[in-house]
């Protein structure tokens, strides 16, 4: 009997050391996730009913129902770094990027499908435009052109005459009616008046590259691009005058707010503020200084940048408040 | 036939006493000159287990890409930006004085002021470029504009300015071995160095933050200095405590004269042999004085028995000296053993530990079996010393009798079932132990030393930490990795993944720097910044990255992706480089492979790797060993495992109290057990020896156990004692690891006690039963 209580007690004690020092697995650690954050996004829309939709590096697609709070990964066939994102109604979406990718989405932005891929061309597609009947146009680089008339599922390419050098092409927007802007390289600038059918070059301001452009409430266009230089127009793009903005940092995205105010981000972090429809703008750089691709107005007082490092939310002094 | 020898060498030991003794005093007097040229000698190579799969990658590039080995020096202004003249001015110095330190690489070196940071600015001509602080600087408010708006467009915030811009970083490597004279590094001459840089310019609301191996090498020392203090101090209590117990102050000198005998032998002859003393083993002298102590108190206790029953000095030390010979040079050959195998473990710092440790207690054999029974020969006890031990031999009696009983099966049993309840507890809470660093920081210092708050300060103020694991990309039968999409895109994707692993912090490689570079190509537009799928546009992207970033080396047939991490702890290295390791088995082909590792963290995942399989080995090895020795010894394996046996549970609890005091296994505690086993060891040998010899002469065990405990007893108890109130006075040292080494030391000593005192005569109880299980070959 003793002898089996000392037997017991070395099996014991031997088990007990071999546990001890058996091998120890790494304690359970969050897993292996890309976040909003460890990508560069270079766009982001919003739908009437509040959803955001970012887009960018690596084809990173993600959407926020709390206005920027949370976000998370959308599901997309693509990993070519898309450029733009836009909403045709609250569940149509689009986005187009490199690669001349151009994915859609029927769900709000949570499932996307490719509509087209062309990896070898080594033709980007920068700026997108669409409309609520489904009429919209995709640019991009050494003057690429494409249409669609039925919610992005379908599209044509076509050569634009007027730009003649194959420039890039940075953006396209409507400025109400048929009337259509085309912003891009080395100051190009085409204006449709017809729908999109036929499209002039307009006399350039400035040498220097357009990166966007904005149509404004009170039925201006604002063009903007390279080192701090912002164009605004009146006359649908006839005539320009410049504004002195005081930054020498390119400017990449810009948003009319609700409240009729403006604001572009850009190079280094810069934000800029207009109360007067783009006459005057007053800086406000945001917390640090990081590269900003777009910008989307999420309410209360703030605003979304995107860019490096993904979304930041930040707040804008109120409409009243002081300016600098 | 040992124990003729035994006799032999006793009959010519006490026959040439005095050759023998003036031959010990004339070693100690030369070895104590030798000690005198003892250095410390700390090494980053030697905490590396080179042979590791890592560090094969690590050294094969280490010229290529830089070492792990570097310092940071941070410049940092209580109020505003750096931009002022003042602070250029300071940083400029700064920079040029590390320059000109011995052993920094000077091709790494690298701030605002080196010509290797450049920035890219984009302008409507397209590219312009140049060096971040312009040749013609002059502290202008125009030229610090200029700075100004370069260091933004040099996409170096973060890296080399904080990002709140009111510090700046100076990064250099340093060179272990120097290419020209071949001369080994003195670390502690660059860590001097460099606080005399800080001394230059702190102050005047400017702070200077300096890490690195280099520093906390010096750091570690100088509160290893500190050691000196705290062995005068455990030496004064053994003392008193010494005094106290055998009543003489003769027999208390001695004991502490045959103690610390070996240690200046040990401490002289390191130099001898090309050796010196690392910061993080100045455990070794202490423990070697432990043990020296503890095996002088055996030597003089059985004296004093034999003078008890009226022998004369040297007839009492003779036979003192055949009584413990066998026993005492088993329990030290034992050690050495256990000490000695650690040294299969390939990481230089623990062999040369191991070696110190067993070289010590080797030279214990010498100055305790030989040199104290000599001694002892011509030592004459005064007559109250004769009463005090006396009282003291019968005022043990009353605990000596309670124990005896633990030697009867029933009590026996009760004792086994709380040990194994204990043990349970143990082990559970040993599973909680984890390899590497735990906190922030280096665990050797205390978390408010100077160099954990610069660390802390660092790790706040820029994005890039301290700990980088450094990954290298290898590619194969590829020409121009750099202007292959394929490659380079699946490089982007390995960044884009480990950007999102938990615990890392930001991740640099040559494709992320390569797009940034085409969106610079294309007027600075985000949108560009991608990698392009045709080699020409793909190659001006690279081509403006130079090798001296340490992303390619200079064919491309290397690339560095540096993985910025949140930490250093265990279990988040373990982690990234578990992801990384997936990631490579889906992506490796034959043209590319991502091979780990380099950068500190590199080198951490590697010593962990190493020390998690050393630390099983280490205890098979030591374990193996003594059991085999005591095999061989007592000729049974039932009075092998009374001996082990508590030394096992003793392994088991020491990993729990390292657990629990929140001590990460590491190259500088993985011999902790080793040296608690050791200590133990002593224990249960003179113990079992000793009861062994009585139960085979026909004692009943309860009556052969009370022999030992009065005979040997004492003194076991006493030792423990001693040696954990001295180390435990560690506790308020600088050093956290010496804090941490003395709390758990101290604990192991009581435990190894208890083991002896209590579990063993119970263990005996169950196991050897009523037949004499053998004694010693020579008993």
């Amino acid at each position: 009997m003793n002898r089996v209580i000392g037997v017991l007690f070395v099996v014991f004690v031997l088990a007990a050391m071999a546990y001890s020092s058996s091998e120890r697995s790494v304690p359970p650690m969050p897993p292996t996730r890309t976040l909003i954050g460890h990508l560069q996004m270079l766009d982001v829309a919003e739908s009437a009913a509040g959803r955001l939709v970012a887009v960018g590096e690596r084809g990173g697609v993600f959407v926020s129902d709390d206005r920027g709070t949370n976000w998370r990964a959308a599901v997309s066939p693509n990993t070519a770094t898309l450029t733009t994102v836009r909403f045709i109604d609250a569940q149509r979406v689009l986005a187009v990027g490199h690669d001349a990718v151009i994915l859609r989405s029927e769900d709000g932005g949570e499932n996307w499908q490719r509509v087209q891929s062309e990896p070898e061309a080594e033709e980007p597609l920068l700026g997108l435009w669409v409309d609520a009947s489904g009429k919209g146009f995709a640019v991009g680089a050494y003057g690429r052109f494409l249409a669609t008339a039925d919610g992005g599922s379908n599209w044509a390419a076509r050569e634009l005459e007027a730009n003649e050098e194959a420039l890039h092409l940075n953006a396209v927007l409507g400025l109400g009616g048929e009337r259509f802007l085309i912003a891009g390289e080395a100051g190009t600038l085409l204006r449709s008046d017809d729908g999109g059918e036929t499209w002039q070059a307009l006399e350039s301001p400035y040498a220097g590259s357009f990166f966007n452009a904005l149509a404004l409430s009170d039925g201006s266009a604002l063009v903007f691009g390279m080192r701090g230089n912002v164009f605004r127009s009146e006359d649908g793009g006839d005539s320009w005058t410049e504004i002195d903005t005081g930054v020498q940092s390119s400017l990449f995205g810009g948003r009319v707010l609700a409240d009729g105010r403006l604001v572009l981000v850009g190079q280094s972090g810069v934000v800029l503020v207009s109360a007067d429809q783009g006459r005057s703008f007053a800086r406000f750089d945001g917390p640090d200084r990081l590269v900003r691709a777009a910008v989307a107005e999420i309410g209360g007082g703030e605003i979304l940048l995107v860019g490096e490092e993904g979304v930041e939310r930040m707040a804008l002094p109120s409409a009243t408040g002081e300016k600098s | 036939m040992l124990k003729r020898f035994v006799e032999f060498l006793g009959l010519l030991l006490f026959k040439r006493r005095t050759f023998f003794l003036g031959l010990f005093v004339v070693m100690t007097v030369l070895l104590g000159a030798s000690a005198s040229r003892l250095q410390v000698d700390a090494g980053f190579e030697k905490m590396i287990p080179l042979e590791h799969e890592y560090m094969k990658t690590f050294m094969a590039y280490r010229n290529t890409f830089g070492g792990a080995n570097r310092v940071l020096v941070a410049l940092r202004q209580h109020e505003g930006d750096i931009y002022n003249a003042g602070f250029m001015q300071k940083l400029k110095a700064a920079t040029d004085e590390i320059f000109f330190i011995p052993g920094v690489d000077r091709a790494t070196v690298t701030s605002l002021f080196t010509p290797n940071v450049r920035f890219i600015e984009v302008v409507e001509a397209g590219f312009a470029g140049g060096n971040v602080i312009p040749a013609d600087f002059e502290g202008s408010a125009e030229d610090l504009e200029t700075v100004r708006q370069n260091v933004l467009k040099s996409g170096r915030v973060g890296r080399l300015v904080s990002n709140d811009h009111r510090a700046a970083m100076i990064s250099a490597e340093l060179l272990e071995i120097d290419p020209n004279t071949g001369a080994r590094l003195d670390y502690l001459s660059v860590a001097k160095q460099l606080e005399e840089l800080r001394a230059r310019h702190a102050g005047e609301g400017l702070d200077v933050h300096i890490i690195g191996f280099a520093k906390a090498v010096g750091d570690i020392t100088d509160g290893a200095r500190g050691v000196l203090v705290f062995f005068l101090v455990a030496f004064g209590i053994t003392a008193v405590l010494l005094f106290l117990y055998s009543g003489s102050v003769k027999l208390a000198a001695l004991t502490l004269v045959c103690a610390m005998v070996p240690v200046v032998w040990l401490m002289g002859l390191l130099p001898l042999i090309g050796f010196g003393i690392d910061p993080m083993s100045i455990l070794v002298p202490f423990l070697i004085f432990a043990i020296g102590v503890s095996h002088a108190v055996q030597m003089t206790h059985a004296w004093r028995l034999e003078i008890m029953e009226g022998a004369g000095p040297l007839t009492a030390a003779h036979n003192a000296f055949l009584r413990l010979i066998l026993p005492g040079s088993m329990a030290l050959t034992t050690t050495v053993v256990g000490f000695l195998v650690i040294m299969r473990i390939e990481i230089d710092m623990v062999r040369e530990l191991a070696l110190t440790a067993g070289l010590g207690v080797g030279l214990i054999l010498i100055t305790n079996m030989l040199l104290l029974p000599v001694l002892l020969s011509w030592t004459r006890l005064d007559a109250t010393a004769m009463r005090r031990t006396m009282t003291a031999e019968t005022k043990d009696h009353w605990l000596w009798k309670r124990l005896r009983t633990l030697a009867e099966p029933r009590r026996a049993t009760v004792v086994l079932l709380i040990t194994a309840v204990l043990l349970a507890a143990a082990t559970w809470k040993s599973r909680d132990l984890r390899t590497g660093d735990l906190g922030h920081g280096i665990p050797e210092l205390h978390e408010d030393s100077r160099y954990n708050q610069d660390a802390a300060a660092i790790v706040n103020s820029f994005s890039i930490g301290v700990d980088v694991l450094s990954v290298i990309v290898q590619t194969t039968g590829v020409d121009g990795a750099c202007t292959n999409f394929e490659i380079m895109d699946t490089i982007d994707r390995f960044e884009a993944t480990m950007r999102g692993v938990h615990g890392v912090q930001s991740v640099v490689g040559l494709p992320g720097v390569a797009k940034t570079i085409n969106a610079g190509w294309n007027e600075g537009n985000p949108a560009w910044r991608v990698l392009s799928r045709n080699p020409t546009v793909l190659a001006q992207s690279v081509t403006p990255v130079d090798t001296s970033t340490g992303l390619l080396n200079t064919d491309c047939s290397a690339m560095q992706v540096l993985i910025f991490t949140r930490d250093h702890e265990g279990p988040t290295i373990a982690h990234i480089i578990e992801e990384v390791k997936a990631f490579r088995a889906a992506n490796r082909s034959d043209q590319v492979d991502f091979l780990l590792a380099s950068g500190n963290v590199g080198v951490m995942a590697a010593t962990n790797e190493a020390v998690d399989a050393a630390s099983t080995a280490i205890l098979v090895l030591v374990f193996g060993a003594i059991s085999l020795l005591f095999f061989l010894e007592f000729r049974s394996w039932r009075a092998t495992l009374c001996i082990i046996l508590p030394l096992m549970i003793a392994a088991v609890f020491c990993n729990a109290l390292m657990a629990l005091l929140g001590i990460g296994l590491k190259v500088s505690t993985l011999p902790v057990v080793a040296i608690a086993v050791g200590i133990g060891v002593d224990y249960g040998i003179y113990f079992y020896e000793r009861m062994a010899h009585r139960f085979e002469r026909g004692d009943s065990l309860p009556d052969a156990f009370y022999q030992a405990l009065s005979q040997r007893g004492t003194a076991v108890m006493f030792t423990a004692t001693t040696m954990a109130v001295g180390v435990g006075t560690w506790i308020f040292s600088a050093l956290k690891f010496q804090a941490d080494m003395g709390l758990v030391m101290a604990l192991m000593f009581v435990i190894n006690m208890l083991g002896a005192l209590l579990l063993l005569p119970a263990l005996a109880a169950l196991l050897l039963g009523d037949r004499p299980a053998g004694g010693p070959k020579a008993g």
